[in-house]
């Protein structure tokens, strides 16, 4: 990281000084800044999934030993890379060395994002205020990390128990049925969310505790009347990061139709990939392009015949929230299995091929929870139906009607202002540091910390 | 209110709560770990114990310091009592462990004696102990003094089970389960270790069949020829450990293969399992013998309660009978304290006259292993031409689980 973060700073400072050097030899430096950072995330991060393929295709068999990945190369490296390119371009300006290594270090966001712009970062380390403490903030931070913590201990680990058993037997070659499959794949859309968006609240809470603002990362993506909307929503600074750095560059909507929709699918694919190095994230890519496409050339009709079937009606706008719903859990079955006929047996399940009621395997794998439930230990008959439904149901509710964490706390501008930093909808929950709200939150905390560990439970069978 | 209002009262209710948390599960202990006082109506049964007992004896031992200890699986727990005569003059505790493994019998042995040193072990073999996989041996790893008490990750893992046994929301469950439950539970720990059962409402009946389809489920033999895998080797490997273990450190060590119901026996032969249960055995009896001969002492008894005898051929229920009663066997596989009684007495050569009345236990060496497998073989032949009904169903119960076995893959 140390490397890297040197590299960068002296080569965005040479792409500054290069202003008026010539075009190409300007331009040349940009890219072989870019590719020096790519090299390194492709031999980190890459390495073993080229060398496997190229075993599977030629019948090699070459063997390397584990690359420990560095941590955070994914986010570290896309954030140079943007400085690099607004070094190239002249948006950038004289850095403090120190502040350019606190950007690229700074703790809270550096292992699951935001991924962080340094204009809104470097900016902010400037500020005398900072170095000192804040009770505003720290109530605001506080309060921040304590619902992230919330969102990836209790509920995102909560859900994480239906998922596993059911994507282990699709490898397995087990049939899934129709409430396995669903059950699984529903959890784990949920798990990924609350998950991502807790870790993302974590590190916006965290950084707030010392009065840094970090941007929006997600914004109720589940809420999304389409796919286009959803990747407004989901990861926004991910999205932000692939639409400048990659999306424009490539010539974005402005060659016409077919070109933009190459550039779109090629985009969620490198988008795909960076999340992780398999088959099943490039594939996960290539369909959220290919929905995108769907949903442009969905737009040019409906603007042909001068309907806009998401907005129009109460119910065709529940049927698009719904629509991208279910087509973004599908992708999201790519995303968790571990290969392509695992996928393709849970989508049969899915499809009812199988099936419907929940399969022998998975009942064995449930009992344990039914029997360790709250519910069952003040309610006597609880089926493993029961408690699926009793998981799930809340879930539904939280992501499609409850507000976010920026919504809740909106009066106190928990991130950066950013162009995708677009809170519409006014929160019927507002924060206050209240006697209230502290209850709340000391309640929702404690539930959180008293999920951070566990006692080793030994599963045997009984009867 | 301010902000300074805010945080004061945010941290008064954070910790008021954790630490309300904190001491229900101290008080209730559902782990048995703090010593808390059992509360009839409140924490006097330990509901879920089977769960937490890898910890729960760890902890135990370290307070207890026993000098002797039974060690063995579900079978121990339930039948092999410490209070037994034999017994008289030690402190014993029962360690038996759910579906323990080879390598933590001799992690779970070293532990103990590294509190006190052991005078007497009794060790309850299953065949089971030598072909599954050793996968529990992880979970009690580090809090274990195998190693001594002054290294770090030892500390590190009491303090971190400690911490989970208080704060933690597994552990609130826990609590609260085993707070609810007292009223229908039928089982609980006692505090020498051992698992107490109440006899009234068992389904015999239902226990029976499930047992017998459990066992197919989860036997997954190596075939015969195979029977040098890795896993086996390991297994013995261990085996070998403990017994050497016992030689060096002056420990008096009984070994015993423990009883189950001829349903148990039929199925291991109808399945395929039976030579590899005999070749374990004779292992078993090699290896015990060549380490005593490798420190020059007199080889530790060992005793053969498996096959067929007047216990073992008890009637079992063959159809749904409200007051069937056994008075040996819950199932096809734990045997009653009644009988654990019997096997002690014969092992410390106590009560002889109930021994004279029925046949029951081999002391087992190398030179009447074959003489003794071909007895069995004999009372198997007697016990399918007598028990035809018995037989019809234990093959029933094989397609079940054959067929339950396909349904749930490999899980």
């Amino acid at each position: 990281m140390l490397g890297s973060i040197l590299f960068n700073y002296a080569f965005g400072s040479i792409l500054s000084s290069m202003q008026k050097s010539s075009h190409i030899k300007h331009k040349m430096t940009l890219f072989s800044g870019i590719l020096a950072n790519l090299l390194v995330l492709g031999y980190y991060k890459y390495t073993n999934f080229f060398i496997d393929n190229i075993n599977a295709l030629t019948g090699s068999s070459i063997h390397l030993d584990t690359i420990i990945l560095p941590l955070a190369i994914s986010f570290f490296t896309f954030q140079q890379i943007a400085y690099l390119v607004d070094a190239y371009q002249g948006k950038t300006h004289e850095y403090n060395f120190l502040h350019y290594c606190l950007f690229v270090t700074f703790f809270p966001q550096l292992i699951a994002g935001p991924i962080v712009h340094h204009r809104e970062m470097l900016s902010q380390f400037k500020e005398n205020s900072i170095y000192q403490f804040c009770q505003s903030n720290f109530s605001i931070g506080i309060t921040i990390l304590i619902i992230g913590l919330f969102k990836k201990v209790v509920i995102a680990d909560g859900v994480s128990v239906y998922v596993s058993p059911v994507f282990d037997a699709a490898s397995d070659g087990t049939l899934i049925s129709f409430a396995d499959a669903w059950t699984a794949s529903l959890a784990y859309t949920f798990q990924l969310y609350f998950d991502f968006s807790g870790y993302s609240d974590m590190a916006i809470g965290i950084a707030r505790l010392f009065g840094i603002h970090l941007p929006l990362n997600f914004n109720s993506p589940y809420k999304s009347i389409n796919i286009i909307e959803f990747w407004r929503r989901w990861h926004m600074t991910l999205s932000r990061f692939l639409r400048d750095y990659l999306y424009f560059p490539l010539g974005g909507n402005r060659h016409g139709m077919i070109r933009r929709y190459i550039n779109l699918i090629l985009v969620m694919i490198i988008g795909g990939f960076w999340h992780g190095a398999g088959w099943s994230f490039i594939l996960w890519g290539a369909l959220h392009g290919f929905y995108l496409i769907l949903n442009h050339f969905w737009h040019v009709i409906q603007g042909r015949i001068g309907f806009d079937a998401d907005t129009q009606w109460f119910w065709t706008r529940c049927f698009s929230v719904l629509a991208t719903f279910i087509a973004v859990i599908i992708a999201w079955v790519f995303f968790r299995a571990t290969d392509f006929s695992s996928a393709t047996e849970i989508l049969k399940g899915m499809a009812g091929l199988n099936g419907y009621p929940l399969s022998s395997f998975y009942l064995e794998k449930l009992e344990p929870l039914v029997k360790s439930s709250f519910v069952q230990i003040f309610y006597w008959k609880l089926t493993p139906s029961q408690l699926i439904i009793s998981s799930l149901t809340p879930l539904f509710l939280i992501i499609w009607f409850a507000p976010n964490t920026q919504q809740i706390l909106s009066n106190f501008k928990p991130t950066t202002d950013t162009d995708n930093n677009q809170i519409e909808e006014q929160s019927f929950i507002v924060w206050q540091p209240t006697l209230f709200y502290a209850l709340i939150t000391a309640a929702i905390g404690a539930w959180a910390i008293l999920s951070l560990g566990g006692v080793t439970e030994f599963l045997y069978f009984q009867f | 209110m301010k902000n300074t209002g805010y945080l004061h009262y945010l941290s008064y209710f954070l910790i008021s709560g954790l630490l309300a948390v904190g001491l229900l599960n101290y008080l209730a202990d559902p782990f048995s770990i703090f010593q808390s006082q059992r509360i009839s109506g409140f924490n006097e049964k330990k509901v879920d114990f089977v769960k937490y007992l890898r910890l729960t004896k760890a902890r135990l031992i370290t307070l207890r310091k026993p000098d002797a200890l039974i060690i063995g699986s579900s079978r121990t727990g339930y039948g092999l009592s410490p209070n037994h005569p034999g017994f008289s003059g030690y402190n014993t505790f029962n360690l038996g462990l759910a579906d323990v493994s080879m390598t933590e019998a001799v992690q779970y042995l070293q532990h103990a004696h590294n509190f006190k040193a052991l005078k007497k072990v009794v060790f309850a073999l299953d065949f089971r102990l030598f072909y599954k996989n050793n996968q529990n041996s992880t979970i009690s790893k580090l809090r274990l003094a195998n190693n001594g008490t002054t290294n770090t990750e030892y500390w590190q893992a009491w303090l971190n089970d400690y911490f989970s046994a208080l704060f933690s929301y597994d552990s609130l469950k826990a609590s609260l389960r085993m707070i609810r439950y007292q009223k229908w539970e039928t089982n609980n720990l006692l505090e020498n270790g051992m698992w107490l059962r109440q006899r009234i409402g068992f389904d015999h009946y239902q226990a029976f069949r499930r047992y017998n389809i459990n066992t197919i489920k989860r036997t997954d033999i190596p075939p015969i020829n195979n029977l040098l895998s890795k896993r086996a080797a390991e297994t013995l490997h261990q085996y070998r450990v403990f017994v050497r273990y016992c030689y060096q450190h002056q420990i008096k060590l009984y070994l015993l293969f423990s009883p189950s119901h001829a349903w148990h026996w039929e199925t291991l032969r109808d399945i395929g399992a039976w030579p590899a249960f005999q070749y374990f055995k004779q292992q078993l009896t090699l290896i015990n013998e060549q380490e005593a001969k490798q420190f020059n002492q007199r080889a530790f008894p060992f005793w053969d309660f498996s096959g067929y005898n007047h216990y073992s051929t008890e009637p079992a229920p063959l159809l749904p009978d409200s007051h069937y009663y056994s008075k040996w066997f819950w199932e096809t596989i734990h045997y009653h304290k009644q009988l654990g009684d019997l096997m002690l007495d014969r092992i410390f050569g106590l009560n002889a006259n109930n021994a004279n009345d029925y046949p029951f236990g081999v002391h087992l060496t190398n030179t009447n292993l074959a003489s003794h497998e071909a007895q069995q073989t004999q009372d198997h032949y007697d016990y399918q031409a007598t028990h035809p009904d018995d037989i019809r169903i234990i093959q029933k119960l094989i397609k079940q689980a054959n067929h339950e076995k396909k349904t749930i893959s490999r899980f």
